[in-house]
């Protein structure tokens, strides 16, 4: 039986019965106001920024206990270190050493087996401080060494000698200065972890294998990377902004004004291969409004119903016109990517990246608005179920920029392009946007 | 009931979303009148009504962060209404059935001259006289305009009883109209 006149009054009568406002509905009301939940540890983007806090929290706990800070002041003192006096066994010569300056100065020298440390000469060295203590090793080794292992291009070439020379007087008079600084005995385990010490002895052994022979008989090797290849891990927050550009789809409506893109926020870990490329993985959340502001023809219902978009689960019982649809998406992202980096200037860096975006739609509603001239009031929604999607291919073009030994910062401009639609839609995106983040590294240079 | 495009009331909302019960306290006036008005089709009685409303209006609390000024409010409050209403009617589940025959249902021809005289308070009055599953049922097809299948999905019920269960209550509404008639004939033949 379908709608009749009758039904139309009955309608009609009883949406007019409108009860006027009493002061006592509001008094029986307002206690149950008290009741409402904190709705934002139930947002994803609570739990991303707990989880962010938490691991930062982590993170500065592992590296600034006591313990860490010995190992970074022992980092900080062997580059900055002036020299270093060596008090070998009371039946040994007091011995000054040639200084190591830096990094660099050690990865020049011949690789050190570190079963040839003597501990019972580390033992004795008095008021060195821990990086100096491994500096150390190296001296008493090369002493040991040097008589009979001196790099053959040294010797041969005159103008090195003279220079090598030189240099030795120079960090004798460094010795004599700093002379006064060294006393006091302690023992090297107190003040380097064995962490550092077996990161040390690995750094070694890699400078070994690219020491600079080529260059120091005249001839450049530029296809030899200037500094030895370097495993880090780097961890940290950011934050994406992304706009549709396929055309289709609009993450606004006229009516409403700006919405100038969606924003996701996320933490991202990177594994550092090396000075070129690294392997990056990430979660982002966010939830997405987007519209799709349809046609004259389509609000009319002219359109075939086969022809309909983004209608989960709707059949040809469709029988009014729409003005616009809203998709409201719960979702995170899981971007995986592989980064080449190409140092400009200093700190500063260019990166080129391209990955994938696996996808988790956590909830998906269609809201479906009538147009205003419309006798049916309110709208009608359709949700779509939770799924796992393999949702776009994404490339990015930035720079990255080295604020300190421990933190970078990167800004990428990216392009997501769907691999297919997303949830219940049969548009398949197109995002433009940028994204900011900030990184911690667990093991910097 | 088309609100959107009050300036007013979209700064009352925006307020209410960062929970001033200055504004919650307007909105709750604002509303209260139209959404009582959706309760009361709804419920038995007024005190039925009234924890209906409760229900809705501290659900558009909770979520009001997730309205869209594209969308009409008075829309938006209505469907939170009705779908506290069905979950009210759902949670108590009181079925009530009457057997009735409903194979001498015939619209009467004075009908519509009856029910046109008649007072929305007085119409409201005889829905809320029929049994809960006729009255959700009726509700839902006649002023919500939601279609046998909508109904029975919203309710867990079969597309069959949904039909049933409507002509049904338009048989009891007519017994009541008819009485209404028949009473108000006999006050004329007294005079």
């Amino acid at each position: 039986m379908g709608k009749s006149n009758i039904d139309r009054l009955y309608k009609e009568k009883l949406e007019a019965y409108a009860p006027g406002f009493t002061e006592a509905a509001w008094e029986g009301f307002a206690p149950k106001l008290k009741t409402i939940p904190n709705q934002f540890w139930k947002n994803w983007n609570g739990y991303i920024l707990g989880g962010t806090v938490l691991g930062l929290v982590s993170v500065l706990v592992y590296f600034f206990h006591p313990n860490s800070i010995a190992d970074e002041n022992s980092t900080s003192l062997v580059e900055n270190a002036a020299s270093v006096e060596v008090l070998l066994d009371s039946n040994r010569l007091y011995e000054k050493q040639p200084l190591i300056t830096g990094p660099e100065t050690l990865h020049r020298e011949p690789a050190v087996d570190s079963g040839s440390l003597s501990e019972n000469t580390f033992s004795q060295i008095q008021g060195v401080n821990p990086k100096q203590s491994i500096v150390f090793q190296l001296d008493v080794d090369k002493t040991t060494t040097s008589s009979h292992s001196l790099p053959e291009q040294v010797a041969e070439s005159p103008a090195t000698l003279l220079k090598v020379k030189e240099e030795k007087k120079q960090s004798d008079r460094n010795v004599l200065n700093a002379n006064t600084k060294m006393r006091g005995i302690t023992n090297w385990r107190d003040t380097i972890s064995e962490r550092e010490m077996m990161r040390y002895l690995f750094s070694m052994e890699e400078s070994a294998s690219t020491s600079r022979d080529n260059s120091i008989s005249g001839f450049g090797d530029s296809y030899k990377m200037d500094k030895p290849l370097h495993l880090d891990l780097a961890f940290g927050p950011m934050i994406k902004w992304l706009r549709p550009v396929d055309g289709f789809s609009k993450n606004e409506l006229e009516i409403l004004g700006s919405n100038p893109a969606w924003r996701f926020m996320g933490l991202n870990i990177s594994l550092v291969l090396n000075q070129k490329f690294s392997i990056g993985a990430g979660v982002i959340s966010g939830k997405t409004t987007n519209y799709h502001q349809l046609p004259e023809a389509y609000r009319s219902y002219t359109y075939p119903p086969g022809y309909y978009q983004h209608f989960p689960g709707w059949d040809d019982d469709f029988m009014f016109g729409l003005d616009h649809i809203r998709i409201v998406t719960d979702q995170l992202f899981f971007p995986v990517d592989v980064k080449y980096t190409q140092k400009i200037y200093r700190g500063l860096g260019l990166n080129f990246k391209a990955g994938i975006v696996p996808h988790y739609i956590r909830k998906q509603e269609f809201y479906y608005t009538p147009p205003i001239y419309s006798s049916r009031s309110g709208y009608l929604t359709a949700t779509q179920p939770k799924a796992w999607q393999l949702s776009y291919v994404q490339s990015g073009l930035g720079i990255n920029y080295q604020i300190s030994r421990r933190f970078s910062t990167y800004l990428d401009g990216e392009y997501w392009h769907a691999i297919q639609p997303i949830g219940g839609e049969q548009n398949r995106y197109r995002l433009m946007g940028l994204t900011f983040g900030v990184n911690f590294h667990f093991l910097p240079e | 009931m088309n609100l959107h495009e009050s300036k007013e009331l979209r700064n009352i909302i925006e307020k209410c979303c960062l929970k001033d019960s200055r504004a919650q306290y307007e909105l709750f006036r604002y509303c209260y009148p139209f959404a009582m008005g959706v309760c009361s089709r709804f419920a038995g009685c007024p005190e039925e009504a009234n924890e209906v409303l409760n229900e809705g209006f501290l659900k558009v609390f909770i979520h009001i962060n997730k309205y869209s000024f594209d969308l009409s409010f008075g829309g938006w409050i209505r469907k939170i209404m009705v779908n506290t209403a069905i979950d009210h009617y759902r949670k108590r589940k009181i079925y009530k059935e009457e057997q009735l025959d409903i194979s001498h249902y015939k619209e009467m021809a004075d009908t519509e001259v009856i029910l046109s005289g008649l007072h929305s308070e007085d119409i409201l009055h005889m829905v809320q006289k029929l049994p809960p599953s006729y009255r959700i049922v009726f509700t839902l097809y006649v002023v919500e305009e939601f279609t046998h299948k909508e109904i029975a999905e919203k309710l867990g019920i079969t597309e069959g009883t949904s039909k049933s269960n409507l002509a049904k209550a338009r048989l009891k509404l007519q017994k009541e109209l008819n009485s209404i008639e028949t009473s108000s004939d006999s006050n004329y033949g007294q005079k």
